[in-house]
C-alpha cells in the first residue's frame, strides 16, 4: 500500500544560518541540530532565522482532593520567519510552533517533580527544534544557493 | 554692466535686413557669448544703430546653457541684452544650481541670477529641489553645521 | 469638528485600493491613517507648484499662491512660502496643512529646519497616528522622535468624542522611549475637569502597559472592598517601578511594589507586598517576594525565581485564582547554565518555602545546596561517541525538620559507550553505561552506612525504521511515515535499600518514558530492568511546508524479569511483565486549532491509567478557547475545564472559565467577565470563584471575588493584577492580545 523506505532526509538545503532572538537553550538546541545536519551557525550567514516570540507558559491543570496542585501543564510557543540577512526580504512567511505537554505534580516530593518538569522541557525543545528544522528544510529547497 | 564679450552666430542659412537692422537666421541656430550658448529653429538678432540689443529665439525647443550653474530650454526666447535678462516662455523649464523650475514664463536675471517663475491659466509654476540640496551638512563648502558660520 | 485630520473609518478604508487597505480595530470606528502621501524615500526629491517663485542667487526661495510642497510621505499645502536653501531654514507664513504618513498638523504657521527635520507649528491642531491621538495647542516643537506639545490638549479620542482629554501646560511625547510626560496637567471627562496634577508620566504605545491613574477595585466574600492604586515610576530606560497602595476593607492596608530592571546579564523582576497588621490575621504583617531574573551571556543562561511568603495563606487570603491558590510549595533557585557545543554545565542552589500545611515533614523537599552537574557526548572514532554525565550535590533539610530523614553528599556518575549508525531509513544504537553512586551521610542513626555506594550496569539497544508514501488529505498532499521503533534495555540489579532517597522517584509513565535506561528520575535508584520496548509513530507531513499535522504515537514494554529496586510507594507493580499501553496524539488540523491528547490503557486490569485531552483555538486577534480533560484514577483525579476570551460585539468581549471535578461533583473554579472597549475607553468586570482550603484542615470552602478596572488606553494600562489572573487562568491569553 505504498509504504517505502525513506529515500532521503529532509536536509536544509543552506550551509549557513544567522539565528536572532532565541533563548540561549533554544539557539544551542538547534546550533547542535543544525551542525548534525551539515548547517553551520554563525553572525554572516545570507540567511538570518528570526525567532520573532518565544512564550514558555507553566500552569495547574488538575488539583487534588484538597485543592493542591496535583496536574501542570507546559505551553511552548514560537513564532519565526526567515529573511535574507542583507535585504531583510521575507523567505518564509511568518509562522508559529505549539506544543503542549502535561505531567502529574506530586507535592510530597517536589525535587523529583521539578527535575521531571526539567525533563519534559528538554523533550519540548528538541521537539520543536525538529520541527522547526524540518520547515526550514522544507522551504529552503526552494531557495536559489547564494 | 560687465562687458559680455563677442556674440558669434552660425545657422544654415541667415539674411540681414540692413535698413531694420534685424538679421533673422534659421535652421540650426546656434549663438554663442562667452560661456553661454543657446540653440534654436529661428533667431532674429536686433540691432541698434549697430549695437545687437536685443535677440528672440523660437525652437522645439530653444536650449540654452551658461557654465554647468544654468540650463534652460522652453519654446522661445527673449534675450533683452541691455536689461540684461532672458525670458523664457511657453512651457519653460531652468535648472539652476540643482534646482529646477517649470513654469509658463520663467524670467531670469543674468546679474543678480534672480530666477522668476510665474504660472498662467492651469499651468503652473513646478520647481524640483534635489535630495542632495535638503541632506544635512552635505554642502560641499560648509563642513559645519551650524548655520551661524555659513559665508 | 477635527474630522480633517485623516480619521478614516470603516466605510472609508473599504473605498481605498486593497493594497493600502489597514485593518481598522474593530472596537474603534476609524483609524488616523492617510495613505495618500505614500512612505517617506530616503534622499528623494521635492516637488514644489505654486502660482509664483522666485530664487536668488543665495538660494532664498520664495513661493506664492497655492503653494503645495510634495516628497514621497510628507505634503505640505499653504499659502506662502521662504526657504533659505544654504541654511535649511524654511517658513510657511500663512494657514498650513502638513501631512505625512506618521501625523497631520493644520496651523496657522510653522517654521523649522530642513536640515535637522524639525519644525515648530502655531495654533495647532494636530493627530499623530502611531499613538491614534489627536488635540490642539498653541505651539508645537516637532522632529524626528519627539513632539512637545505647549497649552494643549490630548486625547485617544475619535473625532467628535470627547470621552476625556488631558490638558497640559507642557505636554512632551517621546516616541523613541514610547513615553509621555505632562506637567500642569488637568484631565477632562466628557469636557467636565475630573482632577489636576501637578506632574505626570504615561505610556505612549504598548511596550510597557502598567497603569497609571487607574485603581483596580475588587470586592471578595471574606475581603470585603480591596482597592490598589498602581503609580508608575519610570526611573531610567532599563528601569521602572510600580508602587500600588492597596486597602482592604477587611484586612487592613499596605502596599505592593515592583521593580523591574534590565542590564548586560539580562532582566528581572523584584517585587515585594506588604499588607500592615491584618485584623483577620491577629494582627500580623502579611509579606510576599519573590525576585525573578534571567539573562543570557554568551553561552551562560543566568535564572533565579526566589520567593517569600510570611504565612501559609497568603496566597488564599489576598490572592486570587485557583492557580496561585493551589500552589504548594514556592521555589527559591538561582542557577546557571553552560550549553557548549559538546559539554553542558549545570550549577544551581534549590530549595523551596512549603506553604501546605497539611504536608508532613518526611513529605517536604530536601535542599540542594549545590548541585553541580556536567554532561556531554564528545565523538571518539567515527560514529563511536562517549557519553558523560556527572552529578554532586549536597542534600540538606531545614533546621525545624524533624523528620529524622539522612542529609549528606551525593556524587553520581553514569559514562557510557554509544555506537550510533544511521541513514535515512533506519537507525541502530547500541550503549553500555555505567552507574556509580556514593554518599557522604551525616546525621545518620548509628546502625545505617555513613558511606554507602553503588556501582552497576545498563546496555541498550535503540533501533528504528523510517517508511514514507505520499498521501492526500482533502486535497493536500502530505507525506505520512511510519517509524516503528525497537528498543531492549538491561539494566544490572544492585541492592539498593541502604541508600537514601533525596530526590528520586518513577518517571511518570509516558510514551517517552518508556525508551529511557534509567525507570527512575534522580540518582538515588538505578532501576533493575531487562525490557523491550516496541513503538510506532506515523506524522503527517504537509508536503508544501513541512509542518507536522498530525502525529500518532502507540507503545508498550514487555518485561522479561521482575524488578527489584523500588521507592516506597511504586506507580507500578513490579511482577507486572508488560507495562500499560500509552499512545497520544497531536493534531494541528487548522491555522489557529490544536488538538493534544495522551492516553494510557492497562491491558491486564483493562482499565485506563491516566489520560489527558486537550483542544483549543487562539488566533493573534484576541479570541482564546480551550476544553481540557484530565484525569488519573490512581489519585482520584478527574478533572474538565473550559475556558475562553471571546469578541462577541465590536466593542464587547467575554471572558469565560468553568474547572468542574467529575470524580466529586464539584466546581473548583468558575470565572465569567465582559469587557468594554471603545478608542480610548476600556472597562472591564470580572467575578471569580474557586476552591480553596482556606484554613489548612484539609477541605476545601468557596472564596469569590470580583474585579473592576477602568482605563484611558493612550493614557496607561490596566494595573497588572487582572491580566496576570487572566494569564494564568486562560491558557493561550497573552496581554500583548489587548
Amino acid at each position: 500500500c505504498g509504504w517505502q523506505l525513506r529515500g532521503v532526509t529532509n536536509q536544509p538545503n543552506l550551509e549557513t544560518l544567522t539565528i536572532k532572538g532565541a533563548s540561549t537553550k533554544l539557539r544551542y538546541t538547534l546550533e547542535d541540530q543544525l551542525e548534525k545536519q551539515g548547517v553551520l551557525t554563525h553572525n554572516e550567514s545570507p540567511y538570518l532565522l528570526v525567532i520573532d516570540d518565544e512564550d514558555w507558559m507553566r500552569r495547574t491543570s488538575a488539583v487534588d482532593f484538597q485543592g493542591r496542585q496535583a496536574e501542570i501543564e507546559l505551553r511552548y510557543t514560537l513564532y519565526w520567519h526567515i529573511q535574507d540577512r542583507k535585504s531583510g526580504a521575507l523567505l518564509t512567511t511568518p509562522a508559529r510552533l505549539r506544543a503542549i505537554r502535561t505531567l502529574p505534580w506530586y507535592p510530597e516530593n517536589a525535587t523529583a517533580s521539578s527535575d521531571e518538569e526539567d525533563l519534559v522541557r528538554d523533550d519540548l525543545y528538541e521537539d520543536m527544534t525538529i520541527r522547526l528544522i524540518n520547515q526550514i528544510a522544507t522551504a529552503s529547497q526552494r531557495w536559489e544557493p547564494y | 554692466a560687465p562687458v559680455e564679450g563677442p556674440i558669434s552666430v552660425s545657422a544654415d542659412r541667415g539674411r540681414f535686413e540692413q535698413d531694420a537692422g534685424t538679421g533673422v537666421y534659421s535652421g540650426n541656430v546656434e549663438l554663442l557669448q562667452g560661456n553661454r550658448s543657446m540653440q534654436a529653429d529661428k533667431m532674429s538678432l536686433f540691432t541698434k544703430n549697430g549695437e545687437l540689443v536685443r535677440v528672440e529665439a523660437t525652437g522645439s525647443p530653444v536650449k540654452l546653457s551658461e557654465g554647468e550653474d544654468l540650463e534652460a530650454h522652453a519654446g522661445n526666447l527673449v534675450y533683452d541684452i541691455k536689461a540684461r535678462t532672458l525670458v523664457l516662455t511657453g512651457d519653460a523649464f531652468i535648472r539652476h544650481k540643482g534646482n529646477t523650475f517649470e513654469g509658463a514664463k520663467v524670467e531670469y536675471s543674468l546679474d543678480s541670477k534672480r530666477v522668476d517663475a510665474s504660472s498662467e491659466g492651469d499651468q503652473r509654476v513646478r520647481l524640483v529641489i534635489p535630495a542632495e540640496n535638503q541632506i544635512p551638512g552635505n554642502d560641499k563648502k560648509d563642513n559645519t553645521d551650524s548655520e551661524s558660520s555659513k559665508p | 469638528a477635527d474630522n480633517d485630520l485623516n480619521w478614516v473609518d470603516r466605510e472609508e478604508m473599504a473605498t481605498f485600493p486593497p493594497v493600502q487597505q489597514r485593518t481598522v480595530p474593530d472596537w474603534c470606528g476609524g483609524m488616523y491613517y492617510n495613505p495618500s502621501v505614500g512612505l517617506p524615500v530616503e534622499g528623494s526629491d521635492t516637488v514644489v507648484t505654486a502660482d509664483h517663485s522666485t530664487l536668488t542667487q543665495d538660494g532664498l526661495i520664495s513661493l506664492d499662491g497655492d503653494v503645495l510642497i510634495e516628497q514621497p510621505g510628507r505634503r505640505i499645502t499653504t499659502d506662502s512660502a521662504r526657504l533659505d536653501q544654504s541654511t535649511g531654514k524654511y517658513e510657511l507664513e500663512s494657514g498650513m496643512r502638513l501631512e505625512s504618513d506618521q501625523a497631520t498638523f493644520i496651523a496657522d504657521n510653522m517654521s523649522g529646519q530642513t536640515r535637522r527635520r524639525e519644525g515648530s507649528l502655531q495654533g495647532v491642531r494636530y493627530a499623530l497616528f502611531d499613538i491614534s491621538s489627536r488635540g490642539s495647542a498653541d505651539y508645537i516643537y516637532i522632529n524626528d522622535n519627539t513632539t512637545t506639545i505647549t497649552n494643549g490638549s490630548y486625547t485617544t479620542c475619535a473625532p467628535g468624542s470627547n470621552g476625556w482629554s488631558l490638558h497640559g501646560k507642557r505636554i512632551f511625547l517621546d516616541r523613541e522611549k514610547g513615553w509621555g510626560e505632562a506637567e500642569n496637567v488637568v484631565l477632562k471627562v466628557k469636557s467636565t475637569p475630573v482632577f489636576w496634577l501637578p506632574w505626570i508620566t504615561f505610556p505612549i504605545d504598548d511596550r510597557r502597559k502598567t497603569g497609571l491613574l487607574f485603581p483596580t477595585i475588587a470586592i471578595g466574600d471574606d475581603n470585603g472592598l480591596d482597592i490598589s492604586q498602581p503609580i508608575y515610576i519610570n526611573i531610567h530606560p532599563q528601569m521602572d517601578a510600580t508602587l500600588a497602595p492597596r486597602f482592604i476593607d477587611g484586612r487592613g492596608s499596605g502596599v505592593d511594589t515592583e521593580f523591574r530592571y534590565l542590564t548586560p546579564l539580562g532582566s528581572g523582576d523584584l517585587s515585594y507586598g506588604v499588607l500592615f497588621n491584618d485584623r483577620k490575621f491577629d494582627d500580623e504583617d502579611r509579606q510576599v517576594g519573590r525576585w525573578t531574573h534571567n539573562g543570557n551571556v554568551g553561552r551562560w543562561n543566568l535564572s533565579t525565581d526566589f520567593n517569600y511568603v510570611s504565612d501559609d495563606f497568603y496566597f488564599k487570603d489576598l490572592d486570587t485564582g485557583l492557580e496561585i491558590s493551589s500552589q504548594t510549595h514556592l521555589p527559591r533557585l538561582a542557577e546557571a547554565r553552560y550549553y557548549g557545543r559538546t559539554w553542558d554545565m549545570l550549577g544551581r542552589m534549590q530549595s523551596w518555602q512549603t506553604i501546605d500545611p497539611t504536608l508532613a515533614d518526611q513529605d517536604l523537599p530536601y535542599r540542594r545546596l549545590p548541585q553541580l552537574q556536567l554532561s556531554g557526548d564528545p565523538s571518539l572514532i567515527g560514529p563511536l561517541k562517549g557519553l558523560w554525565l556527572s552529578d554532586f550535590t549536597a542534600f540538606e533539610r531545614s533546621s525545624s525538620d524533624d523528620s529524622g530523614k539522612a542529609t549528606g553528599l551525593r556524587g553520581h556518575a553514569a559514562p557510557a559507550l554509544s555506537l550510533r549508525l544511521q541513514n535515512s531509513w533506519s537507525y541502530l544504537e547500541p550503549r553500555g553505561r555505567v552507574y556509580h553512586t556514593q554518599y557522604k551521610l551525616d546525621n545518620v542513626d548509628a546502625t545505617d552506612e555513613e558511606n554507602p555506594e553503588i556501582t552497576t550496569w545498563g546496555a541498550s539497544l535503540d533501533s528504528g525504521l523510517i517508511f514514507e508514501r505520499p498521501t492526500n488529505w482533502f486535497g493536500t498532499s502530505y507525506t505520512q511515515t511510519l517509524e516503528p521503533r525497537l528498543f531492549f534495555n538491561k539494566v544490572g540489579y544492585e541492592d539498593q535499600s541502604e541508600l537514601p532517597n533525596f530526590d528520586t522517584r518513577e518517571v511518570t509513565f509516558s510514551y517517552n518514558a518508556l525508551f529511557r535506561e534509567n525507570r527512575f528520575i534522580g540518582y538515588d535508584r538505578i532501576g533493575d530492568e531487562e525490557k523491550l520496548a516496541l513503538g510506532l509513530t506515523s506524522r503527517f507531513l504537509h508536503d508544501a511546508s513541512g509542518r507536522e499535522q498530525l502525529r500518532l504515537r502507540v507503545a508498550q514494554g514487555f518485561y522479561f524479569e521482575d524488578r527489584e529496586v523500588l521507592t516506597d510507594d511504586p506507580l507500578e507493580d513490579p511482577t507486572d511483565d508488560q507495562t500499560p499501553l500509552v499512545g497520544d496524539a497531536r493534531w494541528n488540523f487548522a491555522s489557529d486549532w490544536y488538538l493534544y491528547t495522551e492516553a494510557q490503557w492497562d491491558l491486564e486490569e483493562n482499565e485506563r491509567e491516566r489520560s489527558n485531552f486537550q483542544i483549543g483555538y487562539n488566533d493573534r486577534e484576541r479570541r482564546v478557547f480551550n476544553v481540557g480533560y484530565h484525569d488519573r484514577p490512581a489519585d482520584d483525579i478527574q478533572e474538565s475545564e473550559i475556558s475562553a476570551i471571546l469578541p462577541i460585539h465590536r466593542h464587547w468581549r467575554v471572558v469565560g472559565r468553568w474547572m468542574y471535578d467529575l470524580e466529586n461533583k464539584r466546581t473548583l473554579e468558575t470565572m465569567a467577565g465582559a469587557e468594554y472597549r471603545n478608542c480610548c475607553w476600556k472597562l472591564r468586570l470580572l467575578s471569580q470563584r474557586e476552591l480553596t482550603d482556606e484554613d489548612g484542615d484539609g477541605d476545601v470552602e468557596g472564596d469569590s471575588t470580583i474585579w473592576f478596572q477602568i482605563q484611558m488606553i493612550g493614557l496607561g494600562g490596566f494595573g497588572g493584577q487582572v491580566d496576570s489572573l487572566l494569564e494564568r487562568s486562560i491558557p493561550g491569553y497573552r496581554r500583548e492580545y489587548e
